[in-house]
């Protein structure tokens, strides 16, 4: 039996997006997941989308609705215009090279370029997802105001577990690029969670650590009307180029 | 919010928030600065908080303000946000204060058996059905987790002992009379298994697990006799919880039904579209 069903409104939104996009969805758990939820969505070999999620928790319900929020853009992207963020060779190489050189005469040159690949698919990854996640968060906040309290309890957490990442101790570790640019994200979701619980003390590291300005620019981007079908990449690319990372990846059709 | 703990480099600090004149790091001025804006920026929270200057730079840590003595209003919504290694420290606090809480001694005891404590969970459990005693819902609550931790246990004599006894004490209890409507499947007691099961339902008549179990049971004791009862209540979970893994299994049990039905209107065995 699950241990947790999922909530009425986020049983609305999953139909919603079936409505939407022609498709059932499959929702299930999977506790080997590395992240707490992820989506697929439908492929020409494979009819359904897939939201899958790790714990079988009460705040299980807010991470699959948080999918099926992603989701329900998605979908409506043109089929013709969906595109994939995949890596750009160069910009990979260049932080290999930094985290060689960071860790020359510690490690071995196959770790540290293990290490460096870890540092670009990261960062790109979170340059993927943040962005349309904060759009994400505040649609659901708006829209589907039941969840408000299960929201409020991952958003927090969320921030907490960034914290860590603005410690000193990180910049001896990491290639300043990815660094700064990773904060700045993190500080995007912290002053954005703080608004929407209602605790501006979330955000108070960032601010002290001087990334307010940044971190506002980036949630207004994710708030701006879009000018083509495919908001989340324009979301992507808005943020890329106020992080320094438009050279770092291209879009390819899948 | 929880406590946070984070450090920057005095030289990262945005100055820009602090007053002319004491922006230089390493300074005096500076440092005491940086205290009064981190000051003022959780002074809203309460709470304690330590700034600390050390090899260039700042440490921070802010603790919420600890509970004088842990009440249950405090550690409710712990538990219902499953923020359980917060919570338990509070309830053992509360139980060293007062031994035989009925509260403390409840909620230790589920949490030590969602854990796998479960002798200690027993014990715990079996200490809160006494607690409990004057309230009749609580008590059958912890007669039921009781049964829970017996249960996982394999000790099916004392989970069976205290459902009953949990609905002996609240006859509406669906949870206990779902439990035990479980049990008396696994012993394969179907005929009164499916009496239990109505029970729940008619506590719960909203409760899915209790309207699948039902269908399953009633399938178990006479698919002929029970079929379209049971179809009917498989449809309703379906219905009204299109995702998931229990409407995955209410689809899989209708489709049981539906093959049954294929080859009962089939006798010689032989499939529709068979030639030879």
């Amino acid at each position: 039996m699950p241990a947790h069903a999922l909530l009425p409104a986020v049983n609305r939104l999953l139909k919603q997006v079936e409505e939407t996009s022609g498709l059932p969805v499959a929702v299930a758990q999977q506790s080997d997941l590395s992240t707490l939820a992820t989506l697929r969505p439908a492929t020409p070999d494979y009819q359904a989308h897939v939201i899958a999620y790790r714990d079988a928790d009460e705040a299980s319900s807010y991470h699959v609705a948080f999918e099926a929020a992603l989701l329900l853009r998605i979908v409506q992207v043109p089929p013709e215009q969906r595109v994939n963020l995949t890596e750009r060779r160069d910009a990979k190489e260049k932080v290999v090279s930094q985290v060689e050189k960071l860790f020359k005469g510690r490690l071995g040159l196959a770790q540290a370029r293990q290490a460096g690949l870890r540092f670009y698919d990261g960062l790109m990854v979170q340059l993927r997802s943040t962005g349309p996640g904060l759009w994400a968060d505040r649609w659901l906040f708006e829209q589907v105001p039941e969840l408000r309290g299960l929201q409020a309890a991952v958003l927090q957490s969320q921030v907490q577990g960034n914290v860590p990442c603005l410690n000193a101790e990180v910049d001896k570790m990491s290639p300043a690029d990815v660094v700064k640019a990773s904060r700045a994200m993190n500080a995007a979701y912290a002053f954005q969670a703080a608004e929407l619980v209602g605790i501006p003390p979330l955000a108070i590291p960032y601010q002290a650590a001087g990334f307010e300005a940044l971190a506002k620019e980036l949630i207004a981007i994710t708030r701006a009307e879009p000018t083509t079908a495919d908001p989340d990449r324009e979301i992507v690319d808005g943020w890329a180029e106020k992080l320094g990372l438009s050279r770092w990846y291209v879009w390819k059709t899948p | 919010m929880e406590g946070t703990a984070f450090s920057i480099e005095e030289a990262s600090f945005d100055a820009s928030l602090l007053p002319e004149g004491s922006r230089t790091p390493g300074t005096e001025a500076f440092h005491r600065a940086v205290t009064d804006y981190f000051q003022k920026s959780y002074a809203s929270m309460g709470g304690q908080l330590s700034v600390v200057f050390a090899a260039g730079r700042i440490e921070v840590a802010w603790e919420p303000a600890p509970a004088e003595a842990p009440a249950m209003a405090s550690i409710g919504p712990l538990l219902q946000q499953r923020r359980f290694d917060e919570a338990r420290p509070l309830l053992e606090t509360l139980l060293q204060l007062q031994p035989e809480h009925p509260e403390a001694l409840y909620n230790l005891g589920v949490l030590a058996s969602e854990e796998g404590r479960l002798e200690e969970a027993r014990l715990l459990l079996r200490r809160a059905v006494v607690a409990n005693a004057p309230d009749a819902h609580a008590q059958a609550n912890a007669q039921v987790a009781l049964a829970l931790a017996a249960m996982r246990l394999g000790d099916k004599a004392e989970a069976r002992q205290a459902l009953e006894a949990a609905i002996e004490v609240e006859a509406g209890n669906s949870f206990a009379l779902r439990s035990l409507g479980s049990l008396l499947v696994i012993a394969g007691a179907y005929a009164a298994a499916v009496k239990r099961f109505r029970q729940a339902l008619a506590a719960a008549p909203d409760d899915l697990i209790s309207t699948f179990n039902l269908a399953q049971a009633l399938l178990e004791l006479d698919p002929d006799e029970h079929r379209d009862e049971a179809d009917r209540l498989l449809l309703r979970v379906i219905e009204a919880q299109p995702y998931g893994e229990l409407s995955d299994k209410a689809k899989d049990l209708r489709s049981s039904i539906a093959r049954r039905d294929l080859r009962a209107d089939q006798p010689d065995g032989l499939r529709q579209d068979r030639t030879r």
